[in-house]
């Protein structure tokens, strides 16, 4: 026992030599490498060898963590922390990490070059990590959870310390990103606001820059923000950023970079082939775009209605429902075409009656109202050219382009 | 990975963590008792403790003492303003007085005070009634009474003034009460003029029981607690007034008014009259404490017989004679009180009308019934310096008497002074003859009287005696003061109290002989072996001691940040402010100051020896207070359910005086002042704990420890913020400080918590159950049916009331929101309702979680909260009419199909259409914008009037005029309509409408 105490104090005393060389060399990798707690292979260690110290050599640790002289007080709470996560004590984990890393971002501040800031993103990364977890251990003690909240409000400090000019300012992209995933899973999206705000209007640093990660991450982000505010065409701008430029490697981030980029190419009118679906595992909208293809409204409003759950939480499923007018385009085109084979002459002029027949074809209960209605609808969105004569009860179709592209509209 | 944490915790009872080495902070002992600190001490005490800690401060050192104490403005030195306001201090301090006798410091308190009245109070005062006393004044108690009864307008005004004060303040009004003292002049004035006609705009007269609400909580208590309550529902009614109503009440009586409506009152009279014979054997005790009561404003008119008998009871009585004169006139006083009450209450239930503005008659009246208080106060404070013997140089007696006499003199002078010509309006006959009536015979004869001494004392008397107060006072530790003040406190009489004073006047000899006097720690000195009462006896009354310290800060705190620039006390602005607490005490005796000329230069000297006094005795008053609460609770768990609640209250007015001397107290002694707030502090520290202890079973001192640790929740919250104490916040048990309301009142104004709530204003559940049928049934307006729901909702809150209830409180509200179209105000009950049906409450939720979605949809615009809106929602939610309905208008508005969506209009289930309603107008402009884009060559109007909800049955009788309806909107909106002769209709051009 007392070898093994006196083992397990060498090693907080290598581990606390490691990160003294780290900072001493400043070796923004190496002491990223030291301090990472969810993911990195020292946590245990530190972990293990401060449980097995018992407290009993506190002069000794506190001795050597003068070695790490402007970080001691930083490396205490965080070895705490380390210790505190292996245990699985998440509150008590993330109240020490977020000491440390105020202790740390203080003195980041001091250091005139950005060497470090592999290891401030580590600590930011394990502040979002450590604070989810901890939310959670609350929430299940009947707590009302605040671990992540406060991380946000931290990570602001930390996006303060590196927004402004100079070196430090390619980092800054990063913590938007955790600032970015801490709002969106708080449901907190207001808060991004500033952020971008921060990011887009600076000229003085171009955004092509930030590490192609960051600006994948952000793209990503903002783009899922511009589908909640339905302006399609800047969300399909900036979710194609992010799947031009994201590694095709990982498959996952593509498939998220997928789940908002198809609904709103679908209503901007471009239709994914079905290998896209297939190959990313997308099928939930492979009815929809079935529907949209064949003008099938009852097809779309099932396929909604099934998947209703999983486009409610991604938050797609307002997007989607707004296809039913492409679908009932759709439609009338098909009807349109019909026409033409029939009677090419009289093709232009569409009459409610068929609408109103295609549409019980397919289950659809309107009257001629509510048709009227829709008609109505599709041409002043430019879906058809053309006009409706309420006497006659006709939809006069132009004779040149009558569906005109959607993708052209905007 | 579970295991590994077990082991670690069973490690770590082994062994210190390893952190503490590195960090003292997360397990700072510091940090981790800060809680506690607070917990004892919520936070609005800091600042009253300044006012609080008399202990140290009510004697003043003995060299600075003349100049400090009243350092005036050149200017203001010789006017009667200042004189008036002086006596103003003194009145405050007597006010506070009377109302900590009364129970509390605010009017709900009122009714205890009554009922009390009807029992133990009155048997108090025929006890400490001196037989020659109560004989003596039995024309002017008539007279008194009288003139208290004369109803006026003007005291309907200050009911107004109440209502204002509850209005503005919230449950903090009784804080206008306590706090008076400290307010600046104009608060009153304030509140009087300008609130109050806001107030009687909205609430008519007969409105005014809402208005005096704060009152309410009090009547609720009495009769609540008392097994008669039928009996006292008038009375108890009646004394919703708040004490300073009473008081107000007495300084603006009229007589003219007072004969019209004599005879009106004297039927309420009867009816209280009756109520208390309800009680047996109080009745007789009642009215002799009435007489004595009215025998002490009545006394200036017969001045020098009435100087003259004063001595003599207070010399006569044996043990400590100030005590007893002091219980004796203060009994008066309080009586007096409870008279003027009774006939203001009267007042207002006739509504009276015509307000006569009150004359300077009226104000002496105030005035003089406030003297006898002052007496007291000095006398008390006299009885203080009397606990310590050793040191007493100067005989007892005669100082107290010394002290007596000056003041009393004073007073008298004063009353003299402003003796008006319609003093004699008192004796009225009508009036007497209706207080004969009343008083039913034999209590009648047996009159009341206040004696006070005859000769003129000279000022330097009254100087000395305040200087050897001073010197007592000085050549103690303050805890040694304290601990004399808890160990008299435990008295239960005065020959107990007797043998208290010997028994501490050897130990204080023996401590200052062998030289431990101010080394031994008075503060954990344990008490001595009383003969009679129990150790828990003593132990209650500390804890009631600190509640009620708790208590009762943070009102007079509240007063000084809403109405007065920071609490410092500056002593340029003490004329000021001692002019505040005189005028917010009493405004006639403000205007006596203006109209009272022919008060002098000394004698302002006197009164602010008396001012000095009446501080000082602020402190004993304390004391008294506190061990009178004591008996009264133990009376109360014996016999009388009313006087249970009181006790604790009745100790915040002690406290209240305490607070209105300190406040006087000058500048110079900041210093001191601070060091014996932190005396005490660390005293209350200690013995705060018991009150945390305190059961709920006695309501009285768990009423205020309730919102002490209230407060220091919140204190603790506060803290939390540096995220230091976070884990501490979360460990709060907030059950323990959920208080319970007990006020008994239907209506209650709304006003926005600012402080812990006071459980004499928080209505309990079944009221609020009352309350809540009363508003759905009331043909009030939205305005008042809305208000009295926001009432409900915050005693809801404040009680932690989360049940099917609070629901149906909710749901009614937000019904009735939506009706009015009051949005803001449904949002507030959704929010509510969606974390209370979150918590597993039933209710109509599937209802509320449609509005919800409409809400959103038509208000909000973000498709976020729509999106988690509908994820929300239950698959059974889904089936409900409502729900589906409001999901179908959602598709309607996110494809834009108008036809859809005023079908969906017209159909609308229950409360649907009203959240509609916004957006129905939005969807038709859209419409008629689609269709003019669309159609062409035109439309029928008729088309477009039943497409857009226009006309609600196709062919009906009123199609015509909603044609013309929409007609007529068309037109508004820019469309181009003309009269399409072919088909013989009214067409819309399809062309771009006119105003876009």
């Amino acid at each position: 026992m007392a070898y093994g105490g006196y083992d397990w104090n060498r090693r907080l005393g290598d581990y606390i030599s490691s990160v003294a060389d780290a900072l001493n060399s400043q070796n923004g990798g190496q002491l990223s490498t030291l301090i990472s707690v969810s993911r990195g292979s020292y946590c245990n260690v530190v972990a293990a060898g401060l449980d097995q110290n018992k407290g009993q050599d506190v002069n000794r640790l506190s001795r050597q963590l003068e070695k790490v002289a402007p970080l001691g007080e930083m490396l205490g709470q965080h070895m705490r922390c380390m210790q505190y996560f292996v245990n699985r004590r998440f509150v008590d984990s993330y109240n020490a990490l977020e000491k440390s890393a105020n202790a740390f971002l203080q003195e980041f501040r001091n250091w005139e070059s950005a060497w470090a800031m592999k290891a401030l993103h580590t600590v930011a990364y394990e502040l979002r990590t450590i604070a989810e977890m901890a939310d959670k251990e609350m929430a299940s003690n009947g707590k009302i959870p605040d671990k992540l909240k406060g991380a946000g409000s931290f990570l602001m400090k930390v996006f303060g310390a590196l927004a402004g000019k100079g070196p430090k300012r390619v980092g800054a992209l990063y913590v938007t990103c955790q600032l970015f995933k801490i709002y969106f899973k708080l449901g907190t999206v207001h808060l991004c606001r500033s952020v971008i705000r921060s990011i887009e209007t600076a000229r003085v640093f171009d955004f092509e820059e930030f590490p192609i990660r960051d600006r994948v991450t952000y793209m990503y982000y903002t783009g899922r923000l511009e589908v909640f505010n339905d302006q399609f065409v800047l969300a399909d701008q900036k979710l194609m950023y992010a799947l031009v430029h994201c590694d095709p490697l990982k498959k996952n981030n593509i498939r998220m970079v997928l789940k908002y980029l198809i609904p709103v190419k679908l209503s901007l009118g471009v239709m994914p082939s079905k290998l896209l679906l297939e190959r990313y595992g997308l099928l939930e909208y492979k009815e929809v775009i079935q529907a949209l293809r064949t003008g099938d409204i009852r097809l779309l409003r099932q396929a909604l209605q099934t998947n209703e759950d999983q486009f409610l939480r991604s938050g797609v499923y307002l997007v989607l429902e707004k296809l039913e007018l492409q679908c009932y385009r759709r439609l009338m085109r098909k009807i349109h075409i019909i026409q033409k084979q029939k009677d090419p002459g009289r093709a232009h002029q569409v009459k409610m009656d068929c609408v109103l027949k295609a549409l019980k074809w397919l289950n659809i209960e309107m009257d001629i109202d509510e048709v009227e209605c829709i008609m109505a609808i599709l041409i002043y969105r430019n879906y058809i050219k053309g006009y409706f004569s309420h006497k006659s009860k006709v939809v006069v179709l132009s004779k040149q382009d009558p569906f005109p592209a959607l993708t052209a509209m905007t | 990975m579970a295991g590994v944490g077990d082991e670690y915790d069973s490690r770590r009872n082994f062994y210190p963590d390893p952190g503490n080495a590195w960090d003292g902070q997360p397990y700072d002992p510091v940090s981790q008792q800060q809680p506690n600190w607070y917990s004892y001490y919520p936070p609005q005490q800091l600042d009253d403790r300044g006012q609080a800690g008399q202990e140290g401060i009510a004697v003043p050192p003995l060299p600075a003492m003349p100049p400090p104490q009243a350092p005036l403005p050149p200017g203001l030195t010789t006017t009667p303003t200042w004189s008036v306001s002086d006596q103003g201090v003194a009145n405050g301090g007597n006010n506070t007085t009377y109302t900590g006798h009364s129970s509390y410091s605010h009017l709900p308190q009122q009714g205890q005070e009554y009922t009390g009245y009807g029992t133990s109070e009155i048997q108090q005062a025929v006890n400490y009634a001196h037989p020659q006393t109560a004989n003596g004044s039995q024309p002017y108690a008539q007279g008194y009474a009288g003139y208290n009864y004369m109803p006026d307008q003007n005291a309907y005004n200050h009911q107004g003034y109440n209502n204002n004060c509850f209005q503005k303040h919230g449950t903090e009004s009784y804080t206008q009460n306590v706090g008076a003292p400290y307010a600046p002049p104009n608060q009153y004035q304030l509140t009087d003029a300008t609130l109050y006609a806001s107030t009687s705009n909205y609430y008519d007269l007969n409105g005014y029981q809402s208005a005096g609400s704060r009152g309410e909580g009090g009547q609720g208590q009495a009769s609540w607690s008392d097994p008669k309550q039928g009996q006292y529902s008038y009375t108890s009614y009646a004394v919703q007034n708040v004490d300073t109503n009473a008081a107000y009440g007495t300084a603006k009586l009229n007589p003219e008014d007072n004969v019209q409506f004599a005879p009106d009152y004297s039927q309420q009279w009867a009816d209280y009259y009756a109520s208390l014979n309800a009680v047996p054997q109080t009745d007789t005790e009642s009215t002799v404490a009435l007489q004595a009561a009215s025998s002490a404003p009545a006394a200036p008119t017969p001045a020098p017989s009435y100087a003259s008998v004063v001595a003599a009871p207070a010399a006569q009585q044996p043990p400590p004679p100030g005590t007893a004169a002091h219980h004796y006139s203060w009994q008066a006083a309080a009586a007096s009180y409870a008279v003027s009450q009774s006939s203001q209450d009267s007042t207002i239930a006739e509504a009276s009308g015509a307000g006569t503005p009150w004359n300077a008659n009226a104000n002496l009246t105030s005035q003089t019934h406030w003297n006898p208080s002052s007496n007291q106060t000095s006398q008390s404070d006299h009885f203080n310096q009397s606990q310590f013997p050793p040191l007493d140089k100067h005989p007892r007696t005669p100082v107290n008497q010394h002290h007596q006499q000056s003041q009393v003199t004073h007073n008298l002078q004063q009353q003299q002074q402003s003796k008006s010509p319609k003093l004699h309006i008192v004796t009225n006959p009508r009036i007497t003859a209706t207080i004969g009536s009343l008083g039913s015979g034999k209590e009648t004869h047996k009159p009341a009287y206040i004696s006070v001494p005859a000769k003129k004392s000279s000022s330097s008397v009254s100087t000395d005696a305040v200087a050897d107060a001073t010197l007592q006072a000085e050549s103690f530790p303050s805890s040694l003061r304290t601990y004399v003040e808890r160990a008299l406190s435990r008295c239960k009489d005065e020959s107990q109290k007797a043998t208290c004073q010997e028994i501490m006047k050897d130990m204080i000899t023996r401590a200052s002989k062998d030289g431990t006097l101010f080394t031994r720690d008075w503060d954990t000195e344990p008490l001595f072996q009383l003969p009679a009462p129990s150790s828990s006896s003593v132990k209650k009354e500390t804890v009631q001691h600190n509640n009620s310290t708790k208590s009762e800060w943070s009102p007079a705190r509240r007063l000084k940040t809403r109405w007065e620039p920071p609490a410092t006390v500056n002593s340029d602005d003490k004329p000021g402010r001692v002019h505040g607490f005189h005028n917010s005490f009493r405004e006639g005796g403000h205007d006596l100051s203006k109209e009272d000329s022919t008060q002098s230069h000394s004698k302002w000297e006197k009164r602010e020896d008396l001012w000095i006094k009446s501080t000082i005795a602020g402190n004993e008053h304390l004391k008294n207070m506190s061990k009178r609460g004591l008996k009264r609770l133990r009376k109360g768990i014996l016999s009388q359910g009313g006087e249970n609640g009181s006790s604790d209250s009745e100790e915040e007015h002690a406290h209240g005086v305490h607070l209105g001397s300190l406040s006087t107290a000058d500048t110079p002694e900041e210093k001191e002042r601070r060091q014996n707030r932190f005396k005490r502090f660390d005293r209350g520290k200690d013995s705060g704990r018991g009150g945390k202890g305190s059961g709920r079973g006695e309501r009285g001192p768990a009423a205020g420890s309730a919102s002490a640790r209230r407060a220091t929740a919140l204190q603790l919250a506060l803290n939390s913020g540096d995220g230091q104490n976070g884990r501490a916040v979360e460990d709060i048990d907030w059950d323990s400080l959920t208080i319970r309301g007990t006020c008994q009142e239907v209506e209650k104004r709304y006003l926005r918590l600012t402080s812990a709530p006071d459980p004499n204003t928080v209505r309990p559940e079944d009221v609020l159950k009352r309350a809540l049928e009363m508003v759905k049934s009331t043909t009030k307006s939205y305005l008042f049916r809305c208000e009295q729901f926001k009432s409900i909702r915050q005693d809801l809150t404040v009680q932690r009331i989360r049940n099917e209830f609070t629901v149906q409180v909710y749901e009614t509200h937000a019904r009735m929101a939506l009706e009015a179209g009051d949005l803001p105000e449904y949002n507030q009950c959704q929010t509510q309702l969606k974390s209370l049906y979150g918590d597993g409450i039933k209710g109509c939720s599937n209802e509320f979680a449609a509005y919800s979605l409409l809400y959103i949809l038509f208000n909000r615009g973000n498709s976020r909260d729509l999106l988690s809106a509908m994820a929300k929602l239950t698959e059974e939610g889904r089936k409900d009419e409502v729900v589906k309905h409001a999901l179908e208008v959602r598709h309607a508005v996110a494809i834009g199909n108008y036809t859809t969506f005023f079908r969906l209009y017209r159909t609308a289930p229950v409360l649907s259409p009203c959240l509609m309603d916004s957006h129905a107008e939005k969807m038709r402009f859209e419409a008629v914008k689609f269709m003019t884009r669309s159609y062409r060559p035109t439309i029928p109007v008729a088309s477009v009037a039943r497409v857009l909800g226009f006309i609600i049955e196709p062919n009906s009788e009123g199609e015509n005029e909603e044609l013309e309806e929409c007609e007529e909107w068309l037109r508004a909106h820019g469309a181009y309509l003309q009269f399409d002769s072919t088909i013989s209709e009214l067409v819309m051009e399809a062309k771009k409408l006119l105003i876009l």
